[in-house]
């Protein structure tokens, strides 16, 4: 099997191809400088500072296969789960609220942020339970204090 | 028409342009210093990927703003996992792979009802699973072509762009906008194609399909 880098090779040793391929990629739309802006923001939105621990997108019940062969869920929630080390967020996500779960349950101080920043915040109960309002729509994540002073950031997610 | 050539065709400006200090970086590296905070090479690896990311969310025929509500997350998620991208050089792969999950969730988001034939579902997959591999390939390529372009003298640089002007133009047309007499054309040519083969970029760009576990090896 000839690699595709080798193969390239032998197009572009020919000069009416390789100004055929030219020509095609002068053809395709590329990015603005909108598009790049977006992509250099970035860096500063999803950084999860040195003082926190990562819990990433582990579950989301939009990309669940047999959820969606099924239907979905009834009241229409979308099901999200962060996957951190030593700690889980999960959580459901309504039209006027956000209800969540950490586990295991413990106390917290949870904070939903969006890229404008802090939107709501609320304390889960005994079983390490939270309801928070919200979602306003576009990407959010949550940030969770612990009782014992860690600090838990969830990965970006539009609700 | 030919007032537009320039404009549609121009490889240069700030978009176009690799990051000084970054331009031979390669992807290991650029992941590494962003993990760090460096914002240029940060810069830079968006840059080189942009139009990949670009490329998928247009095969998945998103609205603008649902278009750019992906492309950011997508960056966004590339920052969360800076630090744990085992193979730098698969960074396209992963894009890829990434870009469409936040498609579908996005398409799902908008729909809410999305019809899945579980029979077929696992082909449907496979197919777009190779034509993300042909984005890929072709993304890359364009961008090294491109990239290129933008090493290149201006003579020369304007000599291949009027070469590959589509509609075409003749060489007569050329002569008259170049101020090169039609005779001189063709060997020109060769030695600004020889001197696009030469630049930086396409040798970079060979060079790095040739690595084993290069970005192209797992569709070939």
């Amino acid at each position: 099997m000839t690699s595709a880098a080798g193969h390239e090779h032998q197009i572009w040793t020919d000069d009416e191809a390789l100004l055929r391929d030219v020509m095609a990629a002068l053809k395709v739309p590329r990015a603005g400088e909108e598009d790049l802006a977006l992509g250099y923001d970035a860096l500063d939105w999803g950084a999860v500072g040195d003082d926190a621990g990562l819990a990433e997108l582990a579950y989301d019940s939009y990309l669940d296969t047999d959820m969606l062969v099924r239907g979905q869920a009834p009241g229409g929630c979308r099901a999200l789960a962060f996957h951190g080390e030593g700690l889980r967020v999960e959580i459901e996500v309504g039209p006027a609220r956000i209800e969540g779960q950490l586990v295991p349950p413990q106390a917290a101080l949870v904070s939903l942020m969006t890229r404008s920043g802090l939107v709501a915040q609320a304390t889960t109960d005994e079983v390490g339970y939270f309801s928070i309002a919200g979602p306003p729509g576009g990407a959010i994540r949550l940030e969770c204090l612990t009782g014992g002073h860690a600090r838990v950031v969830t990965g970006w997610v539009i609700v | 028409m030919t007032t537009s050539l320039t404009d549609t065709v121009t490889p240069t400006g700030t978009a176009g342009r690799p990051v000084a200090g970054f331009a031979d970086a390669g992807p290991g590296e650029l992941l590494s210093a962003s993990a760090t905070g460096d914002a240029q090479a940060w810069a830079e690896l968006v840059r080189r990927y942009v139009n990949l990311v670009l490329a998928v969310t247009r095969r998945h025929g998103l609205s603008t703003a649902d278009a750019q509500d992906v492309t950011q997350t997508v960056w966004l998620r590339l920052v969360e996992h800076l630090r744990d991208i085992r193979d730098p050089q698969a960074l396209g792969g992963w894009l890829i792979a990434t870009c469409r999950h936040e498609c579908l969730r996005q398409l799902r988001r908008g729909s809410r009802t999305v019809t899945v034939d579980p029979q077929n579902s696992g082909q449907l997959d496979m197919v777009d699973w190779i034509d993300v591999g042909d984005d890929l390939i072709v993304a890359e390529r364009h961008q090294a072509l491109r990239d290129g372009l933008g090493e290149l003298a201006p003579h020369q640089r304007q000599l291949l762009l009027l070469l590959a002007a589509d509609p075409p133009l003749s060489y007569a047309e050329i002569s008259v906008r170049t101020g090169m007499p039609i005779g001189s054309i063709g060997p020109t040519r060769r030695r600004c194609l020889d001197k696009l083969r030469a630049t930086r970029a396409i040798s970079n760009y060979l060079a790095s399909g040739s690595e084993s576990g290069g970005g192209r090896r797992w569709t070939a």
